[in-house]
């Protein structure tokens, strides 16, 4: 079975991948890795998060993928060996010699070679397959059928983007951020400089008035390439986004564990769209199908930054459900009122409408709306719902 | 020693070039954004370079695809007829194959961005190979790898700080309808709340974006330059008689000394240059946007 790889900024976001179908998870410490504006685990949250996956038969790998300054060196060893205590499954690694440090004291370790290398051929993954590496993690930049000849080409594990954010330089060799900011890209700083507005110039000429030259790439989503990637053997299917919301997390890993588990057990996909419009709903940047089915055009490029839509709001996640009466409680995310069509939807069920009638506060007293962050409310609903179920609106705001 | 080795851009006055060592960048494989040479002229140009005994460097820094193997394996193997001193590589593809034929031939890894510690530098130095040091570091940083003794420093001209594989320039026309091709030419740009420009360039095989000056590293070389191999003048959008010029400056500063004299004569062929990182730091954690 192949593995369904997702993001967890924190620990609730891990808990949420792992239930709504991720077979593996992969989180940063508070050192050596990038994605500095996620918040990132300490150790005792990363023991947490190893005990809770292997419990539910995920594994979690830790990223250690900056590239690293002298300084970043410091309490290196101590940490690896603390992440093998703790049953860590495997780390992302770009630099090699944090990976050879991690060969030699903690051989148990899957070392797992990050997007960062860009690795684009069969030799390449070989190398890396005779200096022990478990798994290459292919660049963004190769296709279905690269990926297929280099596939046929190897026996180590490979793991491919399907969803989520791409750089549009090959990755780590974006400097931008650093010399627009100051801030370290490779380091976990990186301001997205290529999704802001340029002008160009020939000669001193301006090309066009606008100031509307931009290089940011839509965002992956790789739906329709998973029974082929499927089919090739590809070992691992990954999903970006550790700084997405747990409504984002639950939308879009659920639908590729549903469509994952429809192609294994009927070997085809009866309808993309379903997926598709399901994943629309946690989306607020448009998709395209980057370098896999063909080179990337003007479809696959953000020329108008002011295109984000807007995703289908997070009400509130489910905390408990009254079978008797067919009361929920709920943890409210975001504003919501009496009168509002919110749909419901969970790990192991398909999503239903259901709108609000009536709202009760905590000491039972009636309400019209749900103002605050974190309030808790209770309403009835019409089918059964679970414990870690999560709300969205359907009507405007 | 540390020598000197420059991009050769055209045979003009080759003998006046007082570098020790010229870097072809080959015309399919590397990422320099002025390919000049044929492989033909290319094969020329190294007995050339060898008769008067100057080191030949091929570029060969571009990621390789998989369909593309069997061509690199093919130029790999006929550069190989050749007596050529050092190739310089980004993807590992490059390394894999000649290690394969020649575990003797000598090796200079360069991904432009990820020799950023002495660390890494180290492991390369256990594989006999030399390694490009990033260019976004601060004195204290290179000095540092430079120990290692496997280091390579671009000390002077445009350097490279983005690659991509896309076709930015070409996509952006159609975008726009614009009737005349960017393609193979240096435009600029700008950033709309910043005044820099930095050179953009885009070639069959990715767009490439340079820095808005001329990286350069010159006094500060007095302490570097008994611990680098090798430094590094790129020629990219640069003209022969300045690169001529500055090469010249460079091998008097590593014959003597690099001084105040030798700096204001640089500084008067071009006086945007810039020193980047070299005594300021970056900031590891994301702050606001500007």
């Amino acid at each position: 079975m192949i593995e369904l790889l997702a993001p967890a900024g924190d620990l609730e976001k891990l808990k949420v991948a792992i239930l709504y179908g991720a077979n593996a998870v992969y989180i940063g410490g508070k050192k050596f890795s990038l994605r500095a504006r996620a918040s990132n685990f300490s150790l005792e949250e990363i023991k947490e998060a190893v005990i809770f996956a292997h419990h539910h038969q995920a594994k979690v790998y830790i990223t250690m993928n900056i590239v690293p300054h002298n300084d970043d060196f410091d309490g290196l060893e101590d940490y690896l060996q603390t992440l093998d205590a703790y049953g860590v499954d495997g780390i992302i690694v770009t630099s090699l010699s944090i990976a050879q440090v991690a060969k030699e004291i903690t051989p148990r370790l899957e070392r797992h070679l990050s997007t960062q290398f860009s690795a684009s051929n069969s030799s390449t993954v070989n190398l890396f397959k005779s200096w022990g590496f478990s798994r290459v993690i292919l660049a963004r930049e190769v296709s279905l059928q690269q990926i297929k000849a280099i596939v046929e080409k190897t026996d180590l594990e490979l793991e491919v983007f399907i969803h989520g954010g791409m750089c549009v330089s090959y990755s780590g060799r974006c400097m931008l951020s650093n010399h627009m900011t100051n801030r370290d890209a490779n380091r976990g700083g990186c301001a997205h400089s290529c999704r802001w507005n340029y002008q160009l110039f020939d000669h001193n000429l301006p090309i066009s008035e606008d100031q509307d030259f931009a290089m940011g790439s839509t965002d992956l989503c790789g739906l329709r390439a998973i029974p082929t990637l499927i089919d090739m053997g590809i070992s691992s299917l990954k999903i970006e986004g550790r700084m997405k919301s747990i409504h984002y997390i639950a939308t879009v890993v659920r639908s590729y564990r549903m469509l994952i588990d429809e192609y294994y057990s009927t070997g085809t996909i009866k309808d993309f769209t379903i997926y598709e419009q399901e994943i629309a709903k946690a989306e607020n940047r448009t998709t395209g199908t980057g370098f896999l089915f063909h080179k990337p055009g003007i479809a696959e490029q953000v020329y108008n930054n002011n295109e984000l839509f807007p995703t289908k709001e997070f009400i509130g996640t489910v905390l408990e459900y009254n079978q008797e009466t067919g009361f929920v409680k709920v943890e409210q995310r975001n504003f919501f009122a009496v009168g509002d069509v919110l749909e419901i939807f969970g790990p192991n069920k398909a999503h239903f409408q259901q709108k609000v009638l009536s709202l009760q506060d905590e000491l039972g007293n009636e309400i019209t709306e749900a103002p605050h962050p974190l309030q808790i409310v209770y309403f009835q609903v019409s089918k059964p719902v679970e414990s870690g179920d999560m709300i969205r609106r359907l009507t405007p705001k | 020693m540390t020598k000197l080795i420059v991009d050769l851009k055209s045979l003009w006055k080759i003998n006046n070039y007082q570098a020790d060592g010229f870097i072809l960048n080959d015309p399919d494989f590397s990422c320099f954004p002025e390919n000049e040479f044929s492989l033909e002229q290319i094969t020329n140009i190294i007995y050339q370079l060898k008769r008067k005994n100057k080191l030949v460097f091929i570029n060969v820094d571009r990621i390789i695809e998989e369909e593309e193997l069997n061509i690199l394996h093919n130029r790999l193997k006929w550069y190989l007829t050749f007596e050529i001193d050092y190739f310089i590589y980004g993807d590992f593809a490059v390394f894999s194959y000649l290690h394969e034929l020649n575990p003797q031939q000598k090796l200079i890894y360069n991904s432009q961005t990820l020799i950023t510690n002495d660390f890494d530098a180290r492991f390369y130095h256990h594989l006999h190979q030399l390694v490009m040091i990033s260019n976004e570091l601060n004195f204290d940083e290179i000095k540092q790898i430079s120990l290692v003794g496997n280091g390579v420093m671009e000390v002077y001209g445009f350097h490279q700080i983005f690659y991509s594989r896309r076709q930015l320039l070409s996509t952006f026309q159609k975008y726009k309808k614009i009737q005349y091709s960017f393609s193979n030419r240096r435009l600029d740009l700008q950033e709309e709340q910043r005044n820099e420009r930095y050179s953009i360039f885009e070639a069959a095989k990715g767009t490439f974006i340079y820095t808005p000056y001329r990286y350069c590293l010159f006094k500060e070389l007095n302490e570097l330059k008994n611990h680098l191999v090798f430094i590094k003048i790129s020629g990219a959008f640069i003209d022969q008689a300045q690169l001529l010029a500055i090469t010249k400056l460079y091998k008097q500063g590593l014959n003597t000394f690099f001084t105040d004299t030798l700096y204001h004569d640089l500084v008067a062929i071009c006086p945007h240059v810039d020193t980047g990182y070299l005594h300021k730091g970056l900031l590891q954690k994301e702050e606001n946007r500007d």
